[in-house]
């Protein structure tokens, strides 16, 4: 590694407050994920999410399968969950 | 987006007039990050993945032990099951600023931890947005890390066509971690594999070409860096997807000379045998691939017979059992004719993609199993529900995460299982999997206790007027296209 690079990495580790920095495999998510997760658990409600496609089946594989809540219901949970799966031109 | 008849879709492709619409109702199913990277990049032996975004981004990497830890060590799978994954956890003030420093640290942070063979990093939508010059900070560290780093660029705002996510890690794959090759392998397979083959698919393969003294390089999953770079000494690339391996088996080509063919996958006997002597005819063993059809032929080609008796007296009034399967391109080309060999009827069909890349095998297709519907709609699940409700098939097959949400009086179960399902019932490949998933249907039809249970107890998903209105495609916004 050479003196530039040490000094950044040093500079970065300094910087970096608790939970800001990078996380070596957290197991929780965004805020995102905790919204979805919540509003899923809520008999009758539809979340609609403003995020890309795959934010919603993201948590899905992730955090809702892992945390047992697989893909909620009875409506709006798994692929079911409308979304504006905003791309590049949004 | 399309439905309709199969041959008009054939001829629109050919003509070039399919298009794809906005729509003004979306469902949300996978992006190119999600749907498929952050879950098989992870499990490759002596590898560390980077994810530069925000920490939700790679919240699906936690499924990773309750899709694989169910296949038992004795199958094959390696003990060493630890995942190794950083996210950079990028932060308001990283995207006002740019992260490029937070990611070269993360870089040095893995070699530190994990002292990996190769480093992948994936993006998000985020790094894209922000323009994060992924390509410089990997330029500038790679002299001072012992690890191959593999940049992936799979932003999710590339594309809504999930598929885009493969052809982007292969190029990683290809442009950074291939060699050079060293010498020929003369007997090595490179067999690159959807997640949607379970694992016994995985040992049938392996069981039938080393019949004949040929070795499977299995890549991505569990795969060792070394097998990725290995992968240009191979004698051949063959399919059991041609929408997933495209790009590396024409990358392979194009840079190596390791010829591939796209077409058949090895579902149905038929097929099976037509891509056995496929790999024999590039690998010198034309006559051990023969022998060996016909071995296998004498064990399993009786109880095919028996299943499609089964099936074709079902219903006793002379009639075929009708099924709707959702399926890729890939799957489309492979099903379709197994069905046809299982004794089922299959005039529709779902697809999540389409493209010309094997338009001529889908032609030949349809002029042998004749036309069907086929509706090309990226998996939205109100779409699927609608056209089951509408079409109201015997049996419906869907995707296991993908289905949408059915309640049906007939007969619903999947169409294929996901790796991490080690059972052998779950087999579809090759010749014991022609005859595994064919005693799958089977029972999916005598049991139903299931769907009874469920369209009694719970409401519908969607208000009657969606399944009344006659057009599953009624959410698309006709007006645009591109």
């Amino acid at each position: 590694m050479s003196v530039n690079q040490k000094e950044l990495k040093e500079k970065i580790s300094s910087s970096d407050s608790l939970g800001l920095g990078s996380i070596e495999g957290p197991k929780y998510s965004c805020t995102l994920g905790g919204a979805y997760g919540t509003a899923l658990a809520v008999y009758g409600l539809v979340p609609l999410l403003h995020s890309g496609l795959g934010c919603g089946l993201g948590q899905l594989f992730g955090q809702l399968y892992a945390g047992g809540q697989n893909a909620g219901g009875p409506v709006g949970g798994g692929t079911s969950t409308p979304t504006t799966g905003l791309v590049e031109e949004h | 987006m399309f439905y309709g008849k199969a041959t008009q879709l054939i001829e629109d492709a050919k003509a070039g007039r399919t298009k794809c619409h906005d729509r003004k109702l979306q469902q949300t199913s996978g992006c190119v990050l999600n749907f498929y990277l952050t879950v098989r990049v992870s499990t490759i032996r002596d590898a560390a993945v980077i994810y530069h975004g925000p920490l939700g981004c790679s919240s699906s990497s936690l499924g990773y032990r309750e899709i694989f830890r169910s296949v038992p060590t004795e199958l094959g799978r390696p003990a060493n099951f630890e995942l190794n994954w950083i996210t950079t956890n990028l932060q308001q003030e990283d995207v006002v600023y740019g992260a490029g420093e937070k990611l070269k640290n993360a870089i040095f942070e893995a070699q530190k931890r994990y002292d990996p063979k190769a480093i992948f990093i994936l993006t998000t939508c985020t790094s894209g947005i922000i323009g994060e010059d992924i390509e410089g900070a990997v330029a500038e560290v790679q002299p001072d890390v012992k690890a191959k780093i593999v940049p992936v660029h799979c932003e999710g705002v590339r594309s809504r066509l999930v598929q885009t996510g493969y052809d982007a890690f292969w190029h990683g794959v290809l442009k950074y971690l291939v060699r050079e090759p060293k010498e020929k392998q003369e007997d090595l397979v490179n067999v690159a594999s959807m997640l949607s083959y379970t694992w016994q698919d995985r040992l049938e393969i392996k069981r039938l070409l080393e019949k004949v003294g040929l070795r499977v390089n299995f890549v991505p999953e569990f795969a060792s860096v070394e097998q990725f770079e290995q992968l240009s000494e191979a004698a051949v690339t063959a399919p059991l997807c041609p929408t997933y391996t495209d790009y590396i088996s024409k990358g392979l080509k194009q840079e190596y000379g390791v010829p591939y063919f796209l077409y058949p996958s090895p579902v149905g006997i038929k097929n099976t045998d037509e891509w056995l002597r496929q790999i024999g005819k590039y690998t010198g063993k034309e006559e051990e691939i023969e022998a060996l059809i016909e071995e296998e032929h004498e064990t399993w080609v009786p109880r095919l017979e028996a299943i499609r008796e089964e099936l074709l007296n079902f219903k006793g009034n002379g009639e075929r059992l009708e099924v709707l399967g959702s399926l890729g391109q890939g799957r489309l080309l492979s099903q379709i004719p197994y069905f046809d060999e299982l004794g089922l009827k299959s005039s529709a069909a779902l697809t999540q993609d389409f493209d010309n890349l094997i338009l001529k095998d889908i032609e030949q297709m349809v002029s042998e199993t004749g036309d069907f519907d086929v509706l090309v709609n990226t998996f939205q699940a109100a779409e699927q529900g609608h056209i089951t409700r509408a079409r109201d098939p015997d049996i419906t097959l869907t995707c296991p995460f993908q289905g949408g949400a059915y309640k049906r009086e007939k007969s619903v179960t999947r169409l294929h299982a996901l790796r991490g399902d080690p059972d052998p019932w779950s087999l579809q490949n090759g010749y014991a999997g022609a005859i595994a998933y064919g005693e799958f249907i089977i029972q999916s039809l005598k049991n139903k206790s299931f769907e009874s249970t469920l369209k009694q107890k719970t409401k519908d998903s969607y208000k009657d007027w969606w399944y009344k209105q006659p057009d599953p495609l009624y959410y698309l916004d006709k007006e645009t296209s591109k």
